[in-house]
């Protein structure tokens, strides 16, 4: 690792990941191994916002996914907030997730069984958060990205962009060192999401955020953009 | 974070979950499983029941008894017809000291003996059941026994020599098959008693005993008939107590007998021969089958189609615990709402049958409707929920997070 990433939010060296990797020798050689990432490197300082840009299958989401913790590297090193992602088991992935990732998706994935409190309160509902502090934390970040009149509202009485505040505040909820947002603007049209992204960068003063768009106004928002091609970072 | 503090928080929230689907655009699924856990708990309701109602109807049943005394080990639920088993002694000194306990409303004592009767001037023989009773002013086992002579004379304080009074009450279908009425005579067949017809029982409907060839007549005259005056047997006597003492200290005074109380779960003797006992095991696993496969089947297809939102709930960082917690949460809690939809249907099912048997065949109620029934239909469903998660989870732990995320 090189010393001028020592206080980055995120590392990532020589990050590679390759699909298909593995095959039996014995059945056969089956798919071609795909390389969706190769040697990348990125460094995200905390509160910086960078972001990912490129066509796609560029390797956009697999970089993201691989800082998240949803998915590991079959080569490199990849730190968020101090702890080496790279080698975590599924279950210390899920934990690391809880505790230092809040995560956004371009299709927001809220549950529609539950009110937007609910959703928001998702997170503190797993770290163990009692209740009262659970709902006093929901209904605070609700305020925050401006949806006090739609606590108890169920995700499909919510506009999309609605929802994709909703998404945020969820994010937001367990107060993570780093946000990874994947196409957050995706499903929304060019001024809902030039406001989602408003409350997205607003105040996040130490967190870092790392957000993949192929969006020209949604990179702008980035204080600095990586840009991938086939795998690669290029400058 | 409070260790477990989080599977308790999910629990909440899994409840929250079913509700809202229940109340939201796409109830169907939800609502198959919990109207089939309620078709499942209803029939095991009315099964069980049913089952009750035949194992109570062994008994000489009737509002006022409380507690049946009976041998030790004797099937209380068929202790009429098990004539050849074992029999309570010293019956009448029994009865004398129960009635002296001022906890011990009434104490009768009952036996029963299918006896070869014979109606001369009609030329018509028949075995019919003879049920013995100390005749009271008052119904002893659902029959009025005031007709009978209540000072009770061949008794004569255990001499068995008093007068003999010949008396009987026989139910319709006795009286039928033996071709009698009202003061017609009756002797024993193989034997030189007699008895003289009182009355023909066609209010018996409590018991049935007007489809049923059953007489009654004085318990030491049917003593004297069957050979039971020696130890003074009887098969059971008919305790009505306030007290719930009452049946622990009978069967600590008296050696050999055992005391069966009113409850209905308590007829159903855990023999594999019984019939009731057979009904009720029956439908307990068919209904367990019937449940578990509505519940897993519609939970499973609920949880494949709504694979984002696990996949979306272990990104965000729900451990297995949590997931299993959760998940086990939403099972439990569609088998409880389906319980109590079902434990409601169940007793309209008994309400029904026993109206439907009292206004087509005219016989009394046949299935028991008590609160222990609610409570053993609500605990199948819980017991249908944790089998049935077992499927719902394996869905839950195959679900690829990052799959599912990418689609």
């Amino acid at each position: 690792m090189s010393p001028e990433y020592t206080d980055a939010a995120v590392v990532c060296a020589d990050v590679s990941r390759v699909y298909n990797q593995r095959q039996s020798r014995f059945l056969g050689t089956g798919a071609d191994p795909v390389t969706a990432l190769s040697d990348v490197s990125l460094s995200v300082s905390p509160g910086e916002v960078v972001g990912i840009a490129g066509p796609s299958g560029s390797g956009k989401s697999t970089l993201l996914h691989l800082i998240a913790g949803l998915d590991s590297p079959t080569d490199g090193k990849i730190t968020v907030d101090g702890v080496d992602v790279s080698n975590l088991s599924g279950r210390q992935r899920t934990k690391f997730r809880l505790e230092h990732v809040g995560l956004i998706f371009q299709r927001f994935y809220l549950l529609p069984s539950l009110s937007a409190r609910g959703n928001v309160a998702l997170p503190l509902v797993e770290q163990g958060v009692r209740k009262r502090k659970r709902r006093d934390r929901a209904e605070e970040l609700l305020e925050q990205v401006g949806l006090g009149d739609r606590m108890t509202h169920r995700p499909g009485k919510l506009s999309g962009g609605e929802q994709q505040r909703v998404a945020i505040a969820r994010a937001l909820a367990a107060d993570p060192a780093l946000i990874i947002a994947d196409e957050p603007t995706g499903e929304l049209d060019t001024e809902t999401g030039n406001r989602v992204l408003e409350v997205l960068v607003q105040d996040h003063s130490e967190r870092a955020i790392v957000l993949a768009s192929h969006d020209e106004e949604t990179l702008a928002k980035a204080d600095r953009v990586v840009q991938l091609v086939d795998g690669k970072r290029v400058e | 974070m409070i260790p477990g503090q989080s599977l308790l928080a999910a629990i909440p929230v899994g409840v929250r979950r079913v509700l809202g689907r229940l109340t939201g655009p796409q109830p169907g699924r939800t609502l198959i499983a919990i109207v089939g856990v309620s078709a499942a708990i209803g029939v095991l309701v009315v099964v069980t029941g049913l089952a009750l109602g035949l194992a109570g109807t062994g008994t000489v049943d009737a509002d006022e008894t409380d507690y049946w005394v009976v041998p030790e080990g004797a099937d209380v639920g068929t202790t009429p017809f098990a004539y050849e088993g074992a029999r309570l002694s010293g019956v009448h000194s029994m009865t004398e000291e129960l009635r002296d306990d001022e906890r011990i409303e009434n104490a009768h004592p009952v036996a029963f003996e299918p006896v070869n009767l014979y109606n001369e001037a009609e030329d018509e023989s028949a075995f019919v059941l003879v049920m013995g009773v100390v005749p009271q002013n008052h119904v002893i086992a659902g029959i009025d026994t005031s007709t009978l002579d209540t000072s009770y004379p061949y008794y004569n304080d255990g001499g068995y020599n008093g007068t003999w009074t010949g008396e009987l009450l026989a139910s319709s279908a006795a009286a039928e098959l033996l071709a009698t009425d009202a003061s017609s005579t009756v002797s024993v067949v193989d034997g030189d008693s007699e008895f003289e017809v009182q009355e023909v029982l066609t209010d018996g409907h409590e018991l049935g005993f007007e489809d049923v060839p059953v007489v009654v007549t004085h318990l030491a005259e049917l003593q004297s008939v069957a050979g039971l005056t020696e130890s003074d047997q009887a098969d059971q006597i008919l305790v009505s107590a306030s007290s719930s003492d009452v049946p622990s200290d009978i069967e600590a005074t008296y050696d050999g007998v055992s005391v069966s109380s009113e409850s209905g779960f308590d007829d159903l003797a855990a023999d594999p021969t019984s019939l009731p006992f057979a009904l009720a095991v029956g439908a307990a696993l068919t209904s367990l089958g019937l449940g578990v496969a509505f519940v897993a089947t519609m939970m499973g297809l609920e949880l494949t189609a709504t694979r984002t939102q696990t996949a979306l709930l272990q990104a965000i960082g729900f451990t297995r615990g949590s997931m299993t917690a959760l998940v086990l949460t939403e099972t439990v809690t569609i088998a409880i709402l389906g319980g109590l939809l079902g434990v409601a249907l169940g007793f309209l099912g008994i309400i029904g049958i026993n109206a439907g048997a009292a206004s087509v065949f005219e016989l009394p109620a046949i299935a028991t409707m008590e609160s222990l029934l609610a409570v053993y239909g609500l605990g199948a469903a819980v017991l249908v929920g944790l089998i049935a998660v077992c499927y719902p989870l394996y869905i839950t732990f195959r679900t690829d997070t990052l799959e599912e995320l990418t689609r």
